[in-house]
């Protein structure tokens, strides 16, 4: 089927309720195909009847009817998914915050506060989501001009693209998020383990780290597919994350007690401890480097991939 | 605006009042969007692509007329036929055309 037809049934469609399209693009379709039939297929004829058809919006107009809405119809798929997605964040904000909420103020102050906070947070995003399109829906009003070229009518979106799931990425955020802030917080808090004079200069960087994955998950769940910004941010937080990896566990971030707390109760030496802890550094190094890197990888044929398809 | 595109805007006024009745008359048999406007346009009725395809889901929508997918064909096809609630409303608007044309007769042969 040719091109411009399919890009001509996909202008009209994309501006009308999800529930018509299907119907609509079917018949259309087939209405088309028929007023084609056995002429030649050159750029001109389609450009002929597409234009006895008329304007893709005049035509979207008619099917809708005299409708009255406050979201329109074209910016409808977009205002929930913005919904959806304004609506995520929110939570995710809300729920990663809790570990840290519960560490300072203790548990019934949470559970109060979440609550004020989630409802009242959500209905402004409904609110203010929803205004937002109406705005939107108001000004950009559905133009339909007397001439138009066939290179007027918008492009088919990629079939192909390989998903990501949503699921998966929004617990992925609230995961990272909380165990990257509950990590920090026992650094901070003067967990034995850690020089602190060492680890303190890192922890700008361990915040770093944890906005970089945040931005990275939102991004995920905005575009919804492996395209390119996702893959540059992911990129940019893979290569962060391993540069980081590589000077934190280089350094003697290990509170020195440790050794000999562990000699002490054990029959070893302080010298075959520390070798081995400074070994598992090297392998753990390894492993982390050997796994980004197989992952960017990965990445990169997901995209290859798909635009080898397309 | 001119006087010609203020007369050709009374033109297609007037037609538009007509399309529904001459879409309707030519739904007592099964008919898909494009054999409807050549049967119109044959029969001299000017009606564009474009209005026809839109209208006829509209009078679909008011249960005038009933829709069935043909997919026998090599190209599937979406067949139109009168409702019993559209036969009834073609019956009513056909007397209501009749007596609209004597009327308009009565009042155009007077002024001449």
């Amino acid at each position: 089927m040719n091109q411009w037809v399919e890009r001509y049934i996909y202008a009209v469609s994309k501006k009308l309720p999800v529930s018509m399209r299907e119907d609509v693009s079917k018949e259309l379709r087939a209405n088309i195909q028929d007023m084609i039939a056995d002429e030649p297929l050159k750029e001109e004829d389609i450009s002929d009847i597409l234009h006895k058809l008329g304007h893709p919006n005049q035509l979207a107009n008619s099917y809708r009817g005299k409708e009255r809405y406050v979201i329109a119809p074209e910016h409808y798929d977009n205002y929930i998914s913005a919904l959806k997605l304004f609506g995520v964040i929110f939570v995710i904000v809300a729920v990663t915050t809790i570990p840290l909420t519960v560490y300072v103020d203790g548990w019934r102050t949470v559970a109060k506060e979440l609550f004020r906070s989630l409802s009242e947070g959500l209905l402004n995003t409904f609110t203010w989501t929803t205004i937002g399109f109406w705005i939107i829906g108001s000004l950009g009003k559905n133009e339909a001009k007397e001439t138009w070229k066939l290179n007027d009518l918008p492009e088919l979106p990629k079939p192909n693209q390989s998903k990501i799931s949503r699921g998966e990425t929004i617990f992925e955020i609230i995961f990272g998020v909380s165990f990257g802030l509950i990590f920090i917080s026992w650094m901070q808090n003067g967990f034995p383990f850690f020089n602190m004079d060492i680890v303190g200069p890192f922890l700008i960087f361990f915040y770093i780290s944890v906005l970089l994955d945040f931005c990275v998950g939102i991004v995920k769940l905005i575009y919804g597919t492996w395209c390119i910004p996702v893959v540059i941010v992911s990129t940019i937080e893979k290569i962060y994350s391993l540069i980081f990896s590589y000077f934190f566990l280089r350094s003697d971030f290990l509170n020195h007690e440790i050794y000999t707390t562990i000699a002490d109760n054990s029959e070893y030496s302080i010298e075959t401890i520390k070798n081995t802890i400074d070994l598992s550094k090297e392998i753990l190094l390894i492993v982390i480097v050997v796994g980004t890197t197989v992952s960017i990888l990965t990445m990169f044929y997901k995209v290859y991939k798909v635009n080898r398809k397309a | 605006m001119n006087d010609e595109s203020i007369l050709s805007n009374l033109i297609a006024e007037l037609r538009r009042g007509t399309q529904v009745l001459a879409v309707l008359g030519q739904l007592h048999k099964d008919q898909y969007g494009y054999s409807l406007l050549q049967d119109l346009s044959t029969k001299g009725i000017k009606i564009e692509a474009g209005t026809l395809y839109p209208l006829l889901r509209r009078l679909e929508s008011q249960g005038l007329l009933v829709s069935q997918w043909d997919t026998q064909e090599t190209r599937p096809r979406k067949y139109y036929t009168l409702s019993p609630l559209g036969l009834e409303t073609y019956t009513s608007l056909v007397k209501e055309w009749q007596l609209l044309i004597e009327t308009m007769n009565q009042i155009l042969k007077e002024e001449q």
